[in-house]
């Protein structure tokens, strides 16, 4: 996706989920998640570039030009996601 | 309209389809296990101070958070890449 061309937006690094940590969305996988997904042939340890078996939990958040959350959208379970158009009319609402 | 959650829905009833039992109830407990957890420690919500990063970009190019707040509201999207 990246090398498709130029986003319109910054596609951000969080090396170590450092930022993920201080936004409290951490998900340590348990062990047998890890050994599935090894079986899936997902190994994070590859994609992550370090072995902690940590992803973020998916989250969409608006910020106004403050620094103050108006909107979050957590959800535990990743395969649920906001709307785009959920999250652009909580940032039309600013 | 419901575009995206309806198309991650089918691909989770494609998955849950082939994939077998064991690994279904592995991934199911694990996310409960996530449910409980995110209720005793909520993320950051609405109300909160977003956290101050600077932090690479997909060309090395370091982006402080202030910097961009300065030109105004920030839509964030945490997730999942793959390095």
């Amino acid at each position: 996706m990246v090398e498709a061309g130029k986003l319109p937006f910054h596609m951000l690094r969080d090396q170590g989920n450092a930022l993920a940590a201080r936004f409290n969305i951490l998900n340590h996988l348990p062990g047998d998640l890890k050994q599935l997904y090894l079986g899936f042939g997902i190994d994070l340890e590859a994609s992550n570039g370090e072995d902690s078996w940590t992803l973020p939990v998916p989250g969409s958040y608006v910020v106004d030009s403050n620094g103050t959350i108006r909107y979050a959208s957590v959800d535990a379970d990743y395969t649920k996601r906001p709307e785009p158009d959920e999250t652009l009319a909580a940032l039309e609402s600013l | 309209m419901a575009g995206l959650q309806q198309k991650l829905d089918a691909i989770r009833a494609r998955f849950v389809k082939k994939a077998p039992a064991e690994a279904i109830e592995t991934m199911h407990r694990a996310t409960q296990q996530l449910v409980e957890e995110l209720a005793r420690a909520p993320g950051l919500g609405v109300g909160d101070p977003m956290p101050s990063f600077r932090l690479p970009d997909q060309d090395g190019t370091l982006v402080d958070s202030n910097d961009l707040l300065a030109r105004g509201p920030l839509v964030l999207s945490m997730y999942r890449g793959h390095w």
